[in-house]
């Protein structure tokens, strides 16, 4: 009964000793971060999705660098430039679009860091613009009927000079992976807010819009972006 | 914020999945069929049926109508050429009064964009018929209600007989 006593006690002590030592040096680590400055500035960066696709599918290629700029602790200015194309050869409607695209907006984080680190979950809004040509490489007609042969008219036709505007609200997360470098993901939903209609056909793809839809102006997106952080700005 | 961002991702996984557009709905007008009523040559505000009544497309003798008795059908025409011509004959199952007319068809045509999924339709123009004359035809007259082929709601031709 005794000899437990002590065991406890000796138990106790070498634990709390050690604890206080481990506080100690903790405490003086600590002093060090807190010293450490926030960092902000430009943050330029590419899209990884689109290579990723261009490389996967046959149909599509693409690209978009983006920059960010913090001009409040939440706010961001952002900006995406890319370019991409896309064929769609479906059996019977073969088309091809491909241009650049530009969004500008801003995006407002609302994750709360701890000292020092620099994540991000923000929502944002962009203004999106984009300038392409659309071609009618070739369609078959539909009839509901197999009296005739069935027509497939290939007669390529381009329609250049074609633009499209849309408001997109983006989500994403960020993480400061490296020093200064962070990846993040986004997703993106779009309404169209104008568009110039080929005559005698639509636009089945917009770049920077993704793909459309016949009966709604709804679009949808995503990226995977690597940015690296130009610190400009320490205090 | 991380439900709202899960709520986001399951909205757009939802936008994605059903979309009307890859089906070509059966309510959607494809590419028209030309409607054509029979009428009484005497009274040419009657409906009169053609008795067993065979269509036959002239090139390929393609059968589209069958051996009906009836007064309006409906016939396709072709996507691929300005002419589609067709043998009308008269009591087709009876050897003695079988009697065949040659109609033959021409228009514009002009391929117009449906959507994605139903690519195009062709649309005729500026219709015209010709009824191909010999000893003892059936068909006494043929008028164009309407020249343009868009839809199967009205006849666009009468045939008087």
């Amino acid at each position: 009964m005794k000899m437990k006593h002590i065991l406890i006690f000796i138990i106790s002590i070498t634990f709390t000793s050690s604890f206080s030592v481990m506080a100690q040096e903790e405490s003086t680590t600590l002093n060090d971060t807190i010293a450490k400055t926030e960092k902000y500035g430009l943050r330029i960066g590419a899209d990884l999705s689109k290579p990723i696709r261009s490389f996967f599918e046959d149909d599509y290629s693409g690209f978009e660098v983006m920059a960010d700029f913090r001009v409040s602790k939440k706010f961001f200015a952002a900006v995406e430039l890319g370019n991409e194309s896309k064929d769609r050869f479906e059996e019977n409607l073969k088309s091809s679009t491909s241009g650049s695209y530009a969004k500008v907006g801003f995006n407002f984080n609302a994750y709360n860091n701890w000292l020092g680190m620099n994540n991000e979950i923000s929502a944002g809004l962009r203004y999106g613009f984009s300038t392409f040509k659309q071609e009618l490489l070739g369609y078959g007609i539909y009839t509901e009927d197999n009296t005739f042969p069935n027509t497939f008219v290939e007669n390529p036709i381009e329609y250049k000079g074609l633009t499209a505007h849309w408001a997109e609200f983006i989500m994403s997360i960020k993480a400061e992976v490296y020093t200064n470098l962070y990846l993040s993901i986004n997703l993106q939903l779009k309404r169209k807010v104008s568009e110039d209609k080929p005559e005698n056909f639509n636009n089945l793809f917009i770049p920077g819009f993704n793909r459309t839809y016949d009966f709604s102006e709804f679009g949808v997106g995503y990226g995977y972006t690597l940015s690296y952080l130009i610190p400009i700005f320490k205090k | 914020m991380l439900k709202k961002l899960l709520f986001l991702i399951a909205l757009i996984i939802a936008a994605n999945s059903c979309t009307r557009d890859d089906l070509c709905s059966e309510a959607t007008q494809k590419t028209s069929k030309l409607v054509i009523a029979f009428k009484n040559f005497n009274n040419p505000l009657e409906d009169k049926s053609v008795s067993n009544l065979t269509v036959i497309t002239d090139i390929g003798e393609v059968i589209v109508i069958d051996n009906e008795s009836t007064d309006s059908i409906n016939i396709p025409m072709n996507t691929a050429a300005d002419i589609t011509a067709y043998r009308f004959i008269k009591n087709s199952n009876d050897s003695v009064n079988i009697n065949v007319d040659s109609i033959s068809f021409n228009y514009l045509r002009v391929d117009e964009y449906i959507n994605r999924a139903c690519s195009f339709k062709t649309v005729f123009y500026d219709l015209n018929a010709i009824v191909v004359s010999e000893d003892d035809n059936w068909i006494r007259s043929v008028e164009i209600k309407n020249d343009t082929i868009e839809n199967e709601d009205e006849a666009h031709i009468n045939i008087y007989h």
